[in-house]
């Protein structure tokens, strides 16, 4: 019972086709009572990503599958501007990410439907969610 | 057994009632816009321990509503507060304008939450649309 709230320290995978070089890991931990997790993740990044793919995180623990749907809210910061998120499910082991503007289900934040961003060296990002595992 | 918060002196739990906590149950969520609409559930799930409580929530209007605040039933009530108090964040699909719309989850009474988006004047009251979505995630303390 003493570990039931305990948080655990992961190492973030953050993809936008490509892996990504993390650099400072600001916030990488995860609590998960049973089936309940709750994950916060914040990092630099120091590569960068794909065009026109999303840009996505591991999840720290396989999640139930689910379709779309919103698990919390994040961000991304690069060049002076910073991006308001919502985060989603995209499938048992990733996060994906949807801004404004989006035209449909499948604009995610990093592809052109989605707005276009592009991964850059120096950016960072980061999430809140909570979710059930499998 | 009921779960932890409902415990008292002398109770005797059992492996069933440890591993209870933290699952997750399914609901029905109402969506309403004046009365209730119809919608598609896609995904409606929430997790109390205690008096915490997890929604997380997908569903898809089949209908058309009218202008007027949205709401979206809770699977708890919540404890009260002052105020349109925040529950978490979500999107609003509007299939009309094929818009997503960032939202931020609001108590609306002590059963639904309803929604702001940004640079509005009050609670997000876009008529309603066969096809418009709503996916949310709340965190609250239930009554």
């Amino acid at each position: 019972m003493n570990g039931m709230f305990a948080a655990t320290t992961f190492t973030p995978v953050v993809r936008q086709s490509a892996v990504i070089t993390n650099g400072t890991v600001h916030i990488a931990r995860y609590l998960q009572v049973n089936k309940l997790v709750m994950c916060a993740v914040t990092l630099g990044l120091s590569s960068a990503g794909t065009a026109n793919n999303r840009i996505e995180i591991d999840l720290p623990v396989t999640a139930k599958a689910n379709s779309f749907n919103v698990i919390g809210s994040g961000f991304y910061f690069a060049s002076g501007v910073v991006r308001v998120l919502r985060v989603v499910q995209y499938s048992t082991t990733r996060m994906a990410f949807f801004g404004e503007p989006a035209n449909s289900l499948t604009a995610y934040f990093g592809t052109t439907a989605g707005g276009g961003t592009t991964i850059a060296s120096g950016s960072s990002i980061g999430a809140v969610v909570m979710y059930e595992a499998a | 057994m009921p779960g932890p918060g409902t415990w008292s002196a002398g109770d005797v739990l059992t492996a069933d009632d440890l591993n209870a906590i933290g699952t997750w149950q399914t609901y029905v969520p109402v969506l309403t816009q004046n009365v209730t609409r119809t919608a598609t559930v896609t995904s409606a799930s929430y997790c109390q321990i205690n008096k915490f409580c997890v929604v997380n929530v997908d569903l898809t209007c089949t209908t058309t509503g009218s202008a007027n605040s949205i709401s979206v039933s809770l699977p708890v009530n919540t404890a009260a507060t002052s105020g349109a108090a925040v529950l978490g964040s979500g999107v609003f699909f509007d299939t009309s304008a094929s818009d997503y719309i960032l939202v931020t989850c609001v108590r609306g009474s002590n059963s639904t939450v309803s929604f702001y988006k940004d640079l509005d004047g009050g609670l997000l009251a876009t008529t309603l649309g066969n096809g418009d979505v709503l996916s949310f995630s709340l965190t609250y303390q239930t009554v």
